[in-house]
């Protein structure tokens, strides 16, 4: 009876330190800018409510668009088309929403609903073609870049000044979004049968096909919803901009990498509680505090860009080589062990011989 | 291999229409004759369909629009045939032109600008390779943050003017002489480096089966090295030739260059993913389909959006064309 309590108790502890590791990132980053921040600059990172309402702009943005490249990267698909997504869901489902009068939620349906056609079209073409994805992803921008630039006469989408419009930047608003988003995302990824066929792929997409799962459904499935989130992402980013000016030259894939950095960041703080989808929102919190402290400090935005991705390329030299530090801890740890060992072994044999 | 490529062609008489068409896809003479039979239907094309396609304006426009694109994509065969990608190229190439510029405006020497511009392209990809294999983080993440990395030293180093003008005299004379022969000169170097050493053939044997050449004891952390030392050295001379064909440098200079250049490769006739069908002439190839193909497009009159849509259309078909149809999805872990 006690050894079940306490292989209960110790669960339980597993659980909680687990929990604390995921949170503790933000945590962390909060109070070493705030420090820094006041050290420096004498203000708070979150020092008004102007500020709190930047930080969840930033945030929903970040965390959608993230949360989108999530859906395919970890099955060795890296969409480069996902920026173009973004334009065509925002300045065909934007427009749209607006000529029909509809709101702000208006424009955010319309948009996500336009954004997942395009990564149905995208992952439609992806199985029919059987292209490689990144190379598929390069002639999906050219071509939905033609369209998003060409549509509404190269206008692209303008919310500055819109009725009702306001609802997309409002705190209350962009929360309870998010919120649907982690519950939807992560019922989508971790709990559907449709989640559950992904991870049978991730894992091996030839054991899944032959164990009759039919992956080429489940991949557009996949393009289907990241499309969805770049638009939404899209949206909200209108909001903040106020605009999206149409672009072409593949200029829109540069939101690509800038968001890479969030999700893989979420995908390792993920990892502690096996839940990508809080990991790349609590990744998204980070990198956003993160950002608004640059800010309050007085770094302009290019020195926040180099600060930010120096940051990247720490982070990744230490993925990369983290299991060869653990491998050397481990080392280390046996050879101090023996030592001790040995030590002891000395010891007892000098008290024998005494 | 010759002989038994032809046998299948003979003897597909029994076949269905599909798999008549993929035998002639798969066939290698198709493959490797697709980028250049594209680059030809243009030329007959736009020559058949516009007043001046052959003039000397018109192809010294496709020329110039071309020689960056071009000598860039040869710089990167090298990385793309070991089965690596690099797209700070651009990126590194403005920090170049940036560079020669200054340098250029202080000294007013034309040798110390091209010298210095080199040398900075090999030392920042050196940094690359030496994240790479030093570092152990792969080669496409060291592409994608050093990019933002130089993006965001490029746009401090410009600061709030934003761009570098240099002598408009001296861009034209560097034109007209030194940018032709240059190119040539770096093209044959890349050329004879593929063909004619060891290290060609190595590094394509190690982009095939990284493991069996491993095996065959090939140092992937030399062959590393060389191409993006050859890579960096190319960088360099892109940067010089931007910067004489703008006489100098902006904001934006380099900016999308690393994802046009993988563009002009792969339509071009070249795997992003390296092996022993990659090729040192494939970005030539692939620059000289898409510029050819934008000036055309543009003398008949069609916009600079459906251009690019047109663009894009014709890479898918190619890739479609020039790629075999894997059984299951095709997917690579980049991270």
């Amino acid at each position: 009876m006690n050894n079940v309590a306490a292989k209960g108790h110790r669960a339980f502890y597993v659980k909680l330190k687990m929990l604390l590791q995921t949170v503790a990132l933000p945590i962390v980053v909060y109070i070493l800018m705030e420090i820094l921040a006041r050290t420096l600059s004498g203000k708070g990172v979150l020092s008004s409510s102007a500020d709190v309402k930047n930080l969840l702009r930033t945030l929903i943005l970040t965390f959608c668009f993230a949360l989108a490249l999530n859906a395919n990267f970890p099955l060795g698909r890296m969409d480069l088309s996902a920026g173009a997504q973004l334009y065509m869901g925002c300045i065909i489902g934007g427009n749209i929403a607006i000529q029909l009068g509809l709101g702000g939620t208006g424009v955010l349906i319309f948009s996500m609903i336009v954004g997942s056609i395009s990564g149905m079209v995208v992952g439609t073409a992806f199985v029919t073609l059987r292209i490689l994805p990144m190379v598929l992803g390069l002639g999906m921008t050219l071509i939905f870049e033609t369209i998003s630039f060409s549509a509404f006469n190269q206008q692209g989408l303008m919310l500055y000044g819109k009725k009702g419009m306001d609802v997309l930047s409002d705190t209350g608003y962009i929360l309870i979004f998010a919120a649907i988003m982690i519950i939807a995302v992560t019922y989508f990824f971790s709990f559907s049968t449709f989640g559950f066929r992904r991870k049978a792929i991730q894992g091996s997409q030839r054991l899944a096909s032959d164990f009759g799962i039919n992956i080429y459904w489940n991949c557009i499935q996949c393009y289907l919803i990241a499309g969805a989130l770049f638009a939404a992402s899209g949206v909200f980013k209108t909001a903040y901009q106020g605009a999206l000016i149409p672009v072409l030259g593949m200029s829109s894939n540069g939101a690509v990498f800038t968001y890479m950095f969030p999700m893989m960041i979420g995908i390792w703080v993920g990892s502690f509680t096996n839940s990508p989808v809080l990991g790349i929102f609590i990744g998204s919190v980070s990198l956003s505090i993160f950002r608004i402290g640059l800010t309050k400090i007085g770094l302009d935005e290019t020195w926040q860009s180099l600060v930010v991705f120096f940051l990247w390329l720490f982070f990744m030299v230490y993925r990369f080589n983290s299991p060869k530090i653990a491998y050397h801890k481990k080392r280390k740890a046996r050879i101090a062990e023996a030592i001790i060992a040995e030590q002891e072994l000395d010891a007892a044999l000098a008290g024998k011989g005494a | 291999m010759h002989s038994n490529n032809f046998t299948k062609m003979r003897s597909m008489s029994g076949l269905s229409l599909s798999d008549k068409f993929a035998v002639i896809k798969n066939n290698r003479f198709v493959f490797t004759a697709l980028p250049f039979f594209l680059l030809l239907v243009v030329i007959v094309f736009f020559g058949a369909t516009t007043d001046n396609f052959f003039g000397a304006t018109v192809l010294t426009g496709i020329f110039n629009q071309a020689v960056i694109f071009a000598t860039l994509a040869i710089s990167v065969s090298l990385i793309y045939t070991a089965g690596n990608l690099d797209i700070s190229i651009g990126s590194a190439m403005a920090l170049c032109s940036i560079l020669a510029a200054n340098i250029y405006i202080s000294t007013g020497s034309v040798v110390l600008m091209i010298i210095s511009s080199i040398a900075l392209g090999i030392v920042l990809m050196s940094i690359n390779s030496t994240l790479s294999t030093v570092l152990n983080v792969k080669a496409a993440t060291v592409g994608i943050v050093m990019m933002q990395i130089y993006s965001a030293i490029r746009e401090t180093l410009l600061g709030n003017d934003a761009k570098i003008v240099v002598s408009y005299k001296m861009s034209e004379s560097l034109e007209s002489g030194f940018r032709p022969i240059a190119f040539i000169l770096f093209f044959l170097l890349v050329f004879i480096v593929y063909t004619k050493t060891p290290v060609g053939r190595k590094t394509r044997f190690y982009g095939g089966n990284a493991n069996a050449a491993i095996q065959a004891g090939i140092s992937k952390v030399s062959l590393q090295y060389i191409g993006f030392i050859i890579c960096g050295l190319g960088v360099g001379l892109t940067g010089i030739f931007s910067l004489i064909r703008t006489s100098g440098v902006t904001i934006t200079t380099g900016d999308g260059m690393g994802m046009n250049v993988m563009l002009a490769t792969v339509l071009g006739g070249m795997s992003i993913f390296g092996g022993a069908k990659s090729n040192s002439y494939a970005g030539l190839i692939g620059a000289l389909t898409v510029a050819a193909l934008n000036k055309g497009l543009l003398m008949i009159g069609v916009s600079a959006a459906i251009v690019q849509g047109v663009r894009g259309l014709i890479f898918l078909l190619i890739i479609y064309l020039s790629s075999e149809r894997q059984a299951t999805l095709p997917s690579r872990q980049q991270f």
